[in-house]
């Protein structure tokens, strides 16, 4: 036979985690549970709390305190208390503790499970460390390793208890909500854990590949690691293949989409469960919490999914790695420098030049280098015009090079250039842009390939 | 039901400020000095709009009685001006506690207030307000001695200056 449960008069589920003692004092009120004159005593008991831990915090220097640091403090008690009474199983019994134990007694109980939940969070901490995802991703590795041990340093139980005082930036597959202070790192931690634990399965370089696949640029974006792997081995499965390569190509993109397409949300949540299935399955996952978080991630992921299919955007979804160390490199020389004296005759001869089309024949006849050339166009005072002349002159090899010399920027991140390098910038940017498409798009595409060490 | 820290401002409390102010007679009368029961609670009304006016709250009896307690002593205090006197530095007191950051300890702060309205003041509360308070609160913000003073060190160059 089955226990019989006791029913409560409060839905524990109603009660707000991160303000649990306020929000379960007010159910009981409503719910009869608590008189008022048992309220105004909690009340009572509270404020001598905080006059005592106002005491502690001046440190008897001084008898008054601003008001916002005192609800502050005030605000940190009633967490302290709330996180001993969510240690209770029954909503009941927390309430009949507040009947019947002093607020100062379940506070020094509170703080007490704060202090456990320190050295518990700080072992998860650890682990976290072991199993750290390789990979180049900034906001990954600032936040799990030196914003938590930012956190340790300042975390500050007696008169902060509800504080992170960081702003962990690193997001989660599943966002950590409505609880505060070391109860949220905890969950964070235990999230990241988690997440690392998928992502050890699969190879650094798999998921680096792969991550460059959704962005080149992935290691400054603020992105979850977890949920990209994640989303691309489910892909797998449902097609079939081994996930631990993360390695999908187009066409098996197109594919995915053939095979999603025209299906019903339903059927797609149960396409991607019976994958998430089969890829533990591949992988070996026997870790039940590790089940259940990645079942819980896949909820987002099937709207994604379903999104990106009405949407035909499945490719942002499933990601093809890439493979950026393979695309071609280009050098490009500029060119030995002529001698100083005789550069600087030509220059004094083109500067002397009544007309365009003898410095340009200068130009033509003298100078032998990109070098030497990109010096002239800021020492032979040229107008915009006999700049622009000059380039029709070039090469798009040469224009390419120049551009990824003097790349083009907006006045606001111009402004520690000189006057001479902003207009001439302009100038062959305002060149290239009115070029035919095609050699615009050629020039582009080589200043891509261009190597930056030149 | 709330949380805020406002409902804690009850009667009780109040009541209490009063019967500790009023006990502090049995020590000031040898001064000369006593406080009807009225005069106690105008005090610890003053007391209650100067922490709300400058964003403070304070627990149990207060500096009041610390306060009573220095000064009573004080030659320039007699009981005519007594508890006028006792309204402006509670008000002071609270007002400087904000300017001066929190830096100083009540008990300092009340002994330089002491120390400055018998000596260089001569009792006068507005030369305690808006000079040598104002002077403490400032060298204590800009990381000076709290008796720091820009002439004292003006005076010490120009004597190096003739040397």
């Amino acid at each position: 036979m089955n226990s019989i449960e006791k029913i409560s008069l409060i839905d524990r589920s109603t009660l707000n985690e991160k303000f649990y003692f306020q929000s379960l004092i007010e159910a009981a009120y409503r719910c009869n549970l608590l008189c008022e004159a048992e309220i105004e005593r909690i009340q009572f008991e509270c404020l001598e709390l905080l006059a005592y831990k106002t005491e502690r915090y001046n440190q008897g220097d001084s008898s008054s305190i601003r008001i916002e640091d005192a609800e502050n403090i005030m605000i940190s008690n009633l967490y302290t208390i709330g996180i001993f009474l969510k240690s209770f199983q029954s909503v009941d019994d927390a309430i009949k503790e507040l009947k019947e134990t002093k607020i100062r007694d379940i506070y020094n109980q509170g703080r007490r499970k704060i202090d456990t939940l320190l050295r518990s969070t700080n072992h998860i901490h650890k682990m976290v460390i072991q199993n750290l995802i390789h990979t180049e991703n900034h906001t990954y590795s600032s936040t799990v390793i030196d914003g938590i041990k930012g956190f340790f340093k300042l975390y500050n139980p007696d008169f902060e208890a509800q504080e992170i005082h960081i702003t962990a930036d690193y997001p989660l597959c599943n966002q950590v909500e409505n609880i505060a202070g070391i109860e949220f790192i905890q969950k964070y931690l235990e999230s990241i854990y988690y997440e690392n634990e998928f992502c050890s399965h699969f190879s650094t370089d798999n998921i680096h590949h792969m991550l460059c696949g959704y962005d080149i640029g992935y290691k400054d974006l603020v992105i979850n690691i977890f949920e990209q792997v994640l989303t691309t081995a489910i892909g797998c499965k449902l097609l079939g293949i081994n996930a631990v390569n993360l390695n999908l190509s187009d066409d098996q993109i197109n594919i995915l989409y053939d095979l999603l397409y025209n299906k019903s949300k339903e059927d797609i949540e149960e396409m991607i469960l019976k994958a998430n299935e089969n890829l533990q399955e591949e992988l070996s996952i026997n870790s039940i919490p590790l089940k259940q978080y990645m079942k819980k991630s896949l909820f987002s992921i099937i709207s994604v999914v379903c999104h990106a299919v009405k949407a035909n955007t499945l490719e942002k979804v499933f990601i093809a790695q890439k493979y950026p160390e393979l695309n071609p490199k280009l050098n490009f020389s500029f060119g030995d420098k002529m001698d100083d004296k005789l550069y600087r005759i030509t220059i004094e001869e083109i500067m002397q030049c009544r007309f365009l089309s003898d410095k340009i024949s200068i130009i033509k006849n003298s100078i032998h280098s990109l070098a030497d050339l990109e010096e002239l166009f800021f020492d032979a005072e040229l107008t915009v015009d006999e700049i622009t002349e000059v380039f029709k002159e070039l090469e798009l090899i040469e224009l390419s090079a120049l551009a990824k010399h003097h790349p083009f920027k907006p006045d606001i991140e111009a402004v520690d250039l000189s006057e001479a390098e902003q207009e001439f910038r302009l100038c062959l940017n305002n060149f290239i842009t009115n070029l035919p498409l095609a050699k615009k798009n050629w020039i582009l595409n080589t200043i891509a390939m261009l190597d930056d060490k030149q | 039901m709330s949380f805020e820290l406002s409902i804690f401002s009850s009667s009780i409390i109040q009541k209490q400020a009063v019967n500790e102010i009023v006990k502090c007679n049995d020590f000031t009368y040898n001064y000369g000095l006593v406080l009807t029961n009225q005069q106690a609670i105008e005090l610890v009304e003053t007391r209650s709009y100067v922490l709300k006016e400058n964003g403070r709250i304070e627990f149990g009896g207060g500096v009041i009685d610390k306060i009573i307690k220095e000064f009573c002593d004080s030659p320039y205090i007699s009981m005519h001006n007594y508890s006028e006197i006792l309204n402006e530095l509670i008000e002071m007191f609270y007002y400087y506690k904000n300017e001066t950051l929190d830096l100083i300890c009540d008990d300092d702060l009340i002994k330089f207030m002491k120390n400055s309205f018998d000596g260089i003041c001569q009792g006068s509360l507005e030369l305690l307000s808006g000079r040598e308070l104002a002077k403490l609160a400032s060298n204590l913000r800009y990381g000076y001695a709290p008796d720091y003073s820009e002439d004292d060190s003006l005076d010490e160059d120009e004597e190096d200056d003739y040397e």
